[in-house]
């Protein structure tokens, strides 16, 4: 299973993944658009991201939900009807949902704030 | 397979403006003629829709003196501004109306699965069928491409579970869309017996069968069958989150996923709705001595343990989004898969089975005495498929076996079956021959009411005794609750005008088993405030099950939303409850 791991000891709270994820996927600079969340309150900080679980699988009424041959989660945006129920039962809060986009969004392990993690913080693993 | 076109209605297709279409569709199947009607302002500000527009469009449609069986009688089935949303839990209901073949009067039954969402996206509020067709037809909407066609059906079996699968297959196209039909059917005893439903269809893409929701109470599948109608069926494959067109949809997502929350974190430790739906009550029923158990006679027995939801729980296929319209997290409508019924044409083969829900496991099961679970999922299969309503088969079989047991039955009179209490193989050939059009199936298919005036006309029982265990009201079969300590709930079930069904006034759980309303005038003002935001349910094309899980604690967060996002007018209750009552908070 490919996922994106995490090294919170590493993190040095700079949000360089999150403005790399939201300006990817929405052309965004913004936090709650971004798939990885990193949150400050914490020492070391909370890197919260989806860890290709697949709880949210079940819960998609339209099979819009599916798995992908390397083990990522994948959401078919012509499938999903924008119920959120995906949100509902993430138990790690991954699965995203922001005020005014119609589609829930998450980690695909794309890579793309592996690359730009300025402290190795970040990394493209098989599980 | 070649179907003749008997008549076509081609019509523009427009988007949905704040849930409304602002037309409704009449469908003749008697003269072939297929019209639009317009929705004026009017009709939405005072009808709303679902129910609402049903009793408007009947209104028009029918006489005083209409009967059951005239071609002027219409099934109407409108769905609500709200019916079709996928953001918010339980908002894709169908409200079916005609004139009832048990009571003489309208009969309105709240039913799931897709038609509802798929016809209004289609283009149309509500749907009138009249007339009467000389050979059997199909009315096919085709919402992708504005197309109303009445269509020959000669050839295709009538029971719904192979006819909904039949037709999801012929009118998808190509493999696949299977998702974008839906059906609406009945069975062969709609043809011979008054007791029946209407079967609404949605595509189960991970089980890949078409599931059944039943439009369960007053017949409306014989009046469907007496119209010479086989089968309803639309397809439409452009929804979106946004399709219904809401004034403010990220609020409606936000406040749903809100709900999905409380769902997703309380449902476990209560009503346990994702595991067992409805049938979660059956030993809380039991418990509380309000299980009907032999013909209402008893609330409680020992025996009943045999029916506890975790019989159920372990038939049911666990794990799957169940819902009956898309976005609803309840996800109350569970099934049993591949069960092989023992008896009857599908002997053997493996079927899935909707339900048991509450109402079906107490009807078909503690009512009659039976109590293993397999024979109430068996009765469940059969009168789906057959087009029985499992609520009224239940009390009518209770009725006929208390009878029996009394001495007013005997093997003679009926036709050889040992109607004992429990004998489950009895109540399955009563079923089979409501099906076949024989023997005394045929007299219990009738309902409590005119078994009555038989027994007492043909075989001298005393009317007095009848009208005692006989119970129907208004010509309607009782559904499954022991009301006799409920003042509340026989308020609810007398008062409902289309005879003693409990979507109006659901009181018991509130009465007898939480004592929320101890007093007269709780039990009064319960008997008021209940059946508005019922009915409000029923006009916005909403489920009551929100409502259903008010016997849990997580019923006043669910319902204390008064900020619901309204994608139109709406009528918002107003009551005289107090703040402090921990029921209701709608504005």
């Amino acid at each position: 299973m490919k996922v994106l791991k995490t090294y919170p000891e590493k993190c040095i709270s700079c949000h360089v993944c999150e403005s790399t994820c939201s300006n990817l996927y929405f052309k965004e600079d913004k936090a709650e658009l971004s798939c990885i969340q990193i949150h400050d309150e914490t020492n070391p900080p909370d890197m919260n991201v989806c860890n290709q679980c697949q709880a949210c699988v079940a819960a998609c009424p339209t099979c819009a939900i599916t798995v992908s041959n390397q083990g990522v989660v994948m959401i078919s945006r012509s499938l999903c009807i924008g119920c959120l129920m995906c949100v509902a039962v993430c138990p790690t809060n991954s699965m995203r949902s922001a005020f005014g986009k119609h589609n829930p969004f998450k980690c695909i392990a794309c890579g793309a704030c592996v690359k730009t993690c300025p402290a190795d913080a970040l990394a493209i693993v098989q599980e | 397979m070649q179907r003749k076109v008997l008549a076509e209605y081609r019509y523009d297709l427009k988007p949905i403006v704040r849930g409304y279409n602002k037309r409704t569709l009449y469908v003749n199947v008697g003269d072939k003629q297929i019209k639009e009607k317009p929705v004026s302002d009017m009709m939405i500000d005072k009808f709303v829709g679902g129910k609402g527009f049903d009793l408007y469009l009947m209104w028009h449609g029918v006489k005083d003196n209409t009967k059951w069986n005239d071609p002027e009688n219409e099934i109407c089935i409108s769905f609500g501004p709200l019916c079709g949303n996928t953001s918010y839990p339980g908002s894709g209901k169908s409200i079916v109306t005609t004139i009832s073949p048990l009571t003489g009067i309208p009969v309105d039954c709240n039913v799931g699965g897709h038609f509802g969402p798929y016809a209004k996206f289609a283009g149309f509020d509500a749907l009138e069928l009249q007339g009467k067709a000389e050979e059997d037809v199909i009315v096919y909407i085709d919402g992708d491409k504005g197309i109303v066609q009445i269509l020959s059906a000669p050839d295709e079996a009538i029971n719904s579970h192979i006819l909904a699968e039949e037709l999801h297959q012929e009118f998808a196209g190509e493999k696949g869309n299977l998702q974008h039909v839906s059906v609406v059917s009945t069975g062969e005893a709609a043809n011979n017996v008054l007791i029946t439903c209407l079967n609404f269809s949605f595509w189960d893409k991970r089980r890949k069968v078409a599931r059944l929701k039943q439009a369960g109470r007053g017949g409306t599948g014989t009046v469907f069958r007496d119209k010479g109608i086989k089968a309803l069926v639309v397809k439409y494959s452009g929804l979106k989150v946004d399709t219904n067109d809401p004034v403010d949809l990220p609020t409606l997502q936000k406040t749903g996923l809100k709900l999905h929350k409380e769902i997703e974190a309380g449902d476990d430790d209560q009503c346990r709705m994702h595991q067992v739906g409805t049938a979660h009550l059956m030993e809380i029923m039991n418990d509380y001595d309000l299980l009907p158990i032999r013909n209402f006679k008893y609330g409680q027995m020992p025996e009943a343990e045999g029916l506890h939801s975790r019989e159920f729980t372990a038939l049911f296929t666990q794990g799957m989004a169940d819902g009956c319209w898309y976005g609803c997290s309840l996800s109350c409508c569970k099934a049993v898969d591949n069960f092989k019924p023992r008896t009857g044409p599908y002997k053997g083969q493996p079927v899935c089975v909707d339900g048991p829900e509450y109402e079906t496991a107490a009807g078909c099961g503690s009512n009659i005495a039976i109590w293993n679970p397999k024979d109430v999922v068996e009765i469940n299969f059969y009168c789906d498929t057959y087009g029985v309503d499992t609520i009224s088969f239940g009390t009518s079989v209770a009725f006929a076996m208390e009878c029996y047991e009394n001495g007013i039955l005997n093997k003679e009179r009926t036709g050889g079956l040992d109607l004992s209490w429990g004998n489950a193989d009895a109540a399955l050939e009563l079923l089979h021959q409501m099906a076949r059009g024989e023997g005394f199936g045929v007299t219990v298919g009738q309902g409590v009411r005119r078994m009555k005036k038989l027994f007492v006309e043909q075989y001298g029982a005393d009317p007095k005794f009848l009208q005692d265990i006989g119970m129907e009201a208004k010509g309607l079969e009782y559904s499954q609750y022991m009301s006799k300590e409920s003042l509340a709930q026989q308020g609810g079930y007398t008062l409902a005008l289309k005879g003693p069904q409990h979507d109006e006034a659901w009181l018991i759980f509130m009465d007898m088993v939480n004592n929320h309303i101890p007093t007269f005038k709780d039990k009064a003002e319960a008997l008021h405030y209940f059946p508005m935001f019922r009915t409000w349910f029923g006009l916005q094309g909403c489920v009551n099950c929100p409502g259903t899980t008010s016997n849990q604690p997580i019923m006043p967060r669910l319902m204390n939303r008064p900020k619901f996002p309204n994608t139109c007018k709406t009528t918002w209750i107003s009551t005289k409850l107090s703040p402090e009552n921990p029921w209701i908070s709608m504005n």
